[in-house]
Protein backbone atom coordinates (compact mmCIF):
# COMPACT_ATOMS: atom_id res chain seq x y z
CA UNK A 1 0.00 0.00 0.00
CA UNK A 2 1.31 3.32 -1.12
CA UNK A 3 2.20 5.30 1.68
CA UNK A 4 0.46 9.45 1.55
CA UNK A 5 2.14 11.88 3.28
CA UNK A 6 0.81 12.88 6.61
CA UNK A 7 -1.41 16.22 7.13
CA UNK A 8 1.50 17.30 9.52
CA UNK A 9 4.28 16.68 6.27
CA UNK A 10 1.39 18.75 4.41
CA UNK A 11 1.85 21.41 6.35
CA UNK A 12 5.53 21.61 6.46
CA UNK A 13 6.08 21.66 2.94
CA UNK A 14 3.53 24.47 2.57
CA UNK A 15 5.57 26.51 4.84
CA UNK A 16 8.52 26.00 2.57
CA UNK A 17 7.14 26.34 -0.28
CA UNK A 18 5.14 29.92 0.67
CA UNK A 19 8.90 31.01 2.22
CA UNK A 20 10.33 30.03 -1.14
CA UNK A 21 7.85 32.15 -2.98
CA UNK A 22 9.17 35.30 -1.03
CA UNK A 23 12.61 34.55 -2.82
CA UNK A 24 11.10 35.60 -6.23
CA UNK A 25 9.82 38.86 -4.96
CA UNK A 26 12.62 41.27 -6.44
CA UNK A 27 10.40 44.59 -5.18
CA UNK A 28 12.26 44.23 -1.36
CA UNK A 29 15.52 45.41 -1.69
CA UNK A 30 16.26 42.44 1.20
CA UNK A 31 14.86 38.93 1.71
CA UNK A 32 15.72 35.62 2.16
CA UNK A 33 17.85 33.67 -0.23
CA UNK A 34 17.07 29.93 0.81
CA UNK A 35 14.95 27.91 2.71
CA UNK A 36 15.79 24.41 3.75
CA UNK A 37 14.63 21.31 5.89
CA UNK A 38 17.89 20.21 7.43
CA UNK A 39 19.99 22.06 9.08
CA UNK A 40 23.52 24.25 8.00
CA UNK A 41 26.09 24.61 9.38
CA UNK A 42 26.46 28.69 9.21
CA UNK A 43 30.44 28.56 8.69
CA UNK A 44 30.11 26.05 5.69
CA UNK A 45 27.68 28.58 3.61
CA UNK A 46 27.49 30.73 0.78
CA UNK A 47 27.92 34.36 1.50
CA UNK A 48 24.84 34.32 -0.87
CA UNK A 49 22.99 31.84 0.48
CA UNK A 50 21.89 34.01 3.42
CA UNK A 51 19.62 35.32 4.75
CA UNK A 52 18.56 31.64 5.61
CA UNK A 53 15.64 29.66 7.00
CA UNK A 54 15.75 26.31 8.52
CA UNK A 55 11.90 25.11 8.68
CA UNK A 56 11.94 22.48 11.54
CA UNK A 57 8.91 20.65 12.75
CA UNK A 58 8.38 20.52 16.35
CA UNK A 59 6.36 19.97 18.93
CA UNK A 60 2.82 18.55 18.31
CA UNK A 61 -0.34 17.88 21.14
CA UNK A 62 -3.23 15.74 19.81
CA UNK A 63 -6.85 14.73 21.31
CA UNK A 64 -9.26 13.09 19.78
CA UNK A 65 -12.69 15.76 18.89
CA UNK A 66 -15.20 12.52 18.57
CA UNK A 67 -15.87 9.21 20.46
CA UNK A 68 -16.53 6.00 19.06
CA UNK A 69 -16.70 4.22 15.45
CA UNK A 70 -13.69 3.41 13.63
CA UNK A 71 -12.80 7.00 11.94
CA UNK A 72 -12.35 8.84 15.30
CA UNK A 73 -11.78 12.74 14.17
CA UNK A 74 -7.97 13.92 16.03
CA UNK A 75 -6.98 17.34 16.39
CA UNK A 76 -3.10 18.52 16.34
CA UNK A 77 -1.35 21.16 17.42
CA UNK A 78 1.82 21.34 16.12
CA UNK A 79 5.02 23.90 16.45
CA UNK A 80 7.12 24.53 13.26
CA UNK A 81 10.16 26.14 14.37
CA UNK A 82 11.56 28.60 11.98
CA UNK A 83 15.49 29.50 12.66
CA UNK A 84 16.25 32.43 10.31
CA UNK A 85 20.60 33.08 10.09
CA UNK A 86 21.16 36.52 8.59
CA UNK A 87 24.79 38.02 7.67
CA UNK A 88 24.58 41.64 7.74
CA UNK A 89 26.11 44.99 8.65
CA UNK A 90 22.13 46.17 9.96
CA UNK A 91 21.12 43.31 11.55
CA UNK A 92 19.19 43.86 14.49
CA UNK A 93 16.74 45.75 10.84
CA UNK A 94 17.68 42.84 9.26
CA UNK A 95 15.67 40.67 11.32
CA UNK A 96 12.56 42.47 11.80
CA UNK A 97 12.60 42.82 7.95
CA UNK A 98 12.72 39.17 7.94
CA UNK A 99 10.13 38.43 10.43
CA UNK A 100 7.63 40.88 8.96
CA UNK A 101 8.28 39.21 5.49
CA UNK A 102 7.51 35.81 6.87
CA UNK A 103 4.71 36.68 9.19
CA UNK A 104 3.11 38.44 5.62
CA UNK A 105 4.00 35.89 3.80
CA UNK A 106 2.18 32.87 6.03
CA UNK A 107 -0.61 35.37 6.92
CA UNK A 108 -1.46 34.88 3.25
CA UNK A 109 -3.17 31.68 3.55
CA UNK A 110 -3.76 30.65 7.41
CA UNK A 111 -4.89 27.36 5.95
CA UNK A 112 -1.41 26.06 4.39
CA UNK A 113 -3.20 24.66 1.18
CA UNK A 114 -6.38 24.03 2.96
CA UNK A 115 -4.41 21.31 4.99
CA UNK A 116 -4.65 23.49 8.56
CA UNK A 117 -7.45 25.20 10.70
CA UNK A 118 -5.11 28.03 11.53
CA UNK A 119 -2.09 29.60 11.47
CA UNK A 120 -0.43 31.57 14.01
CA UNK A 121 2.97 33.15 14.37
CA UNK A 122 3.57 32.49 18.33
CA UNK A 123 6.89 33.19 19.62
CA UNK A 124 10.25 35.32 18.90
CA UNK A 125 13.26 34.73 20.18
CA UNK A 126 16.72 35.26 19.90
CA UNK A 127 18.28 32.16 19.42
CA UNK A 128 21.55 32.83 19.97
CA UNK A 129 22.40 36.53 22.96
CA UNK A 130 24.92 38.45 21.71
CA UNK A 131 26.20 37.35 18.96
CA UNK A 132 29.30 38.68 17.16
CA UNK A 133 28.94 40.48 13.39
CA UNK A 134 27.84 40.76 11.34
CA UNK A 135 25.84 37.58 12.40
CA UNK A 136 22.33 37.60 13.78
CA UNK A 137 19.87 34.36 14.11
CA UNK A 138 16.11 34.30 15.25
CA UNK A 139 13.97 31.69 16.28
CA UNK A 140 10.50 32.42 15.24
CA UNK A 141 7.49 29.77 16.18
CA UNK A 142 4.64 29.03 13.76
CA UNK A 143 1.59 26.85 14.90
CA UNK A 144 -0.89 25.37 13.36
CA UNK A 145 -4.21 23.44 14.63
CA UNK A 146 -5.46 21.14 12.17
CA UNK A 147 -7.71 17.78 12.22
CA UNK A 148 -6.92 14.58 10.83
CA UNK A 149 -8.60 10.94 10.72
CA UNK A 150 -7.56 8.93 13.54
CA UNK A 151 -5.11 6.65 11.51
CA UNK A 152 -4.30 8.82 8.52
CA UNK A 153 -2.37 11.58 10.26
CA UNK B 1 31.66 36.07 -28.56
CA UNK B 2 31.58 34.34 -25.34
CA UNK B 3 34.52 32.03 -24.09
CA UNK B 4 32.40 30.01 -21.79
CA UNK B 5 28.83 30.32 -20.84
CA UNK B 6 26.95 29.19 -17.75
CA UNK B 7 26.63 25.41 -18.96
CA UNK B 8 30.75 25.14 -19.25
CA UNK B 9 30.77 25.96 -15.41
CA UNK B 10 28.03 23.77 -14.38
CA UNK B 11 30.04 20.96 -16.37
CA UNK B 12 33.38 21.90 -14.64
CA UNK B 13 31.46 22.13 -11.21
CA UNK B 14 28.42 20.89 -10.75
CA UNK B 15 27.83 22.38 -6.81
CA UNK B 16 28.63 25.61 -8.34
CA UNK B 17 24.70 26.83 -9.26
CA UNK B 18 23.81 25.84 -5.31
CA UNK B 19 24.46 28.76 -3.79
CA UNK B 20 21.37 31.12 -4.66
CA UNK B 21 22.89 32.27 -7.73
CA UNK B 22 21.29 30.95 -10.71
CA UNK B 23 23.48 32.99 -13.26
CA UNK B 24 27.23 33.75 -13.73
CA UNK B 25 27.47 35.59 -17.05
CA UNK B 26 28.41 38.50 -15.40
CA UNK B 27 31.55 36.63 -14.23
CA UNK B 28 32.59 35.01 -16.90
CA UNK B 29 32.71 38.42 -18.94
CA UNK B 30 34.48 39.81 -16.40
CA UNK B 31 36.86 36.81 -17.11
CA UNK B 32 37.13 37.03 -20.44
CA UNK B 33 37.72 40.63 -20.55
CA UNK B 34 40.97 39.82 -18.20
CA UNK B 35 41.97 37.14 -20.82
CA UNK B 36 41.61 39.39 -23.88
CA UNK B 37 43.55 41.98 -22.00
CA UNK B 38 46.55 39.80 -20.79
CA UNK B 39 46.53 38.28 -24.58
CA UNK B 40 46.84 41.84 -25.94
CA UNK B 41 49.20 43.02 -23.55
CA UNK B 42 51.20 40.04 -23.21
CA UNK B 43 51.35 38.98 -27.00
CA UNK B 44 49.60 40.91 -29.46
CA UNK B 45 51.12 44.62 -28.13
CA UNK B 46 54.54 42.97 -28.65
CA UNK B 47 54.31 41.30 -31.98
CA UNK B 48 51.81 43.85 -33.62
CA UNK B 49 50.32 46.92 -33.67
CA UNK B 50 47.77 47.40 -31.42
CA UNK B 51 45.71 49.54 -34.00
CA UNK B 52 44.64 46.17 -35.23
CA UNK B 53 43.84 44.26 -32.43
CA UNK B 54 40.77 42.27 -33.06
CA UNK B 55 39.54 39.82 -30.55
CA UNK B 56 37.43 38.18 -32.99
CA UNK B 57 40.28 36.72 -34.42
CA UNK B 58 41.10 34.66 -31.63
CA UNK B 59 39.51 31.11 -31.32
CA UNK B 60 36.81 31.19 -28.47
CA UNK B 61 37.46 27.56 -27.53
CA UNK B 62 41.14 27.80 -26.74
CA UNK B 63 40.47 30.49 -24.21
CA UNK B 64 37.03 28.34 -22.68
CA UNK B 65 38.87 26.39 -19.77
CA UNK B 66 41.20 29.62 -19.07
CA UNK B 67 37.68 31.32 -18.71
CA UNK B 68 36.18 29.55 -16.01
CA UNK B 69 39.01 28.95 -14.05
CA UNK B 70 39.41 32.73 -14.30
CA UNK B 71 35.59 33.20 -13.42
CA UNK B 72 35.60 31.00 -10.29
CA UNK B 73 38.71 31.74 -9.01
CA UNK B 74 38.60 35.30 -9.26
CA UNK B 75 34.75 36.58 -9.38
CA UNK B 76 32.87 33.58 -8.02
CA UNK B 77 34.15 32.15 -5.24
CA UNK B 78 35.14 35.64 -3.50
CA UNK B 79 31.19 36.78 -3.81
CA UNK B 80 30.52 33.28 -2.05
CA UNK B 81 33.31 33.26 1.05
CA UNK B 82 32.62 34.29 3.71
CA UNK B 83 36.12 35.97 4.46
CA UNK B 84 36.69 33.58 7.06
CA UNK B 85 40.30 34.15 9.14
CA UNK B 86 40.20 30.42 9.54
CA UNK B 87 39.20 29.94 5.53
CA UNK B 88 36.67 27.86 4.50
CA UNK B 89 35.89 25.38 1.25
CA UNK B 90 35.35 28.73 -1.03
CA UNK B 91 38.42 29.99 -0.53
CA UNK B 92 40.54 26.87 -0.54
CA UNK B 93 38.31 26.59 -4.06
CA UNK B 94 39.53 30.30 -5.15
CA UNK B 95 43.11 29.08 -4.05
CA UNK B 96 42.99 26.01 -6.26
CA UNK B 97 41.29 27.15 -9.20
CA UNK B 98 43.92 30.52 -9.58
CA UNK B 99 46.41 28.02 -9.74
CA UNK B 100 44.37 25.95 -12.70
CA UNK B 101 44.00 29.49 -14.24
CA UNK B 102 47.67 30.01 -13.90
CA UNK B 103 48.62 26.53 -15.40
CA UNK B 104 46.30 27.11 -18.51
CA UNK B 105 47.33 30.33 -19.50
CA UNK B 106 50.62 29.58 -19.12
CA UNK B 107 50.09 26.35 -21.48
CA UNK B 108 47.94 27.66 -23.65
CA UNK B 109 50.84 30.44 -24.76
CA UNK B 110 53.44 27.98 -25.09
CA UNK B 111 51.58 25.22 -27.07
CA UNK B 112 50.49 28.36 -30.07
CA UNK B 113 47.84 31.47 -29.55
CA UNK B 114 45.51 30.81 -32.46
CA UNK B 115 44.51 34.24 -33.85
CA UNK B 116 43.18 34.29 -37.58
CA UNK B 117 45.26 37.17 -38.47
CA UNK B 118 44.21 37.45 -42.42
CA UNK B 119 40.69 37.16 -41.20
CA UNK B 120 39.72 34.02 -43.54
CA UNK B 121 37.92 32.37 -40.92
CA UNK B 122 40.91 29.16 -41.30
CA UNK B 123 43.60 28.83 -38.72
CA UNK B 124 46.95 27.59 -40.88
CA UNK B 125 50.24 26.82 -38.96
CA UNK B 126 51.54 30.18 -39.47
CA UNK B 127 48.70 31.77 -37.09
CA UNK B 128 49.75 29.40 -34.43
CA UNK B 129 51.67 31.98 -32.69
CA UNK B 130 54.32 30.49 -29.61
CA UNK B 131 54.82 32.68 -27.03
CA UNK B 132 56.71 30.65 -24.46
CA UNK B 133 55.93 32.18 -21.22
CA UNK B 134 59.38 32.71 -18.28
CA UNK B 135 57.15 34.47 -16.34
CA UNK B 136 54.55 33.17 -13.93
CA UNK B 137 51.22 34.04 -14.37
CA UNK B 138 49.12 35.62 -11.59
Amino acid sequence: MAVTDSTREKIAVNIVDTLKQTITDDTRPFTIKKVVREPVIINDLAATSMPLVFVQSANETREDTTMGGSAITRMGTIDFVLHIYIKSGSRDTDRNTLLEIIDTALEADRTRGSNALDTQVIDIALITTGESAPYASLAITVQCEYCFTKGTS
Amino acid sequence: MAFADNNDLLNLNSSIFEHEVQDWTAELTRAENDILRKIQAEWYNKRYNNDNWDPLNLVEAQWTQATMYRAIGYYIMPRLTQWRTDSDAFQEQMEFYQARFAEEMSDQFAIGIQYDYNEDTVIDESEEYYNQQDRLWR
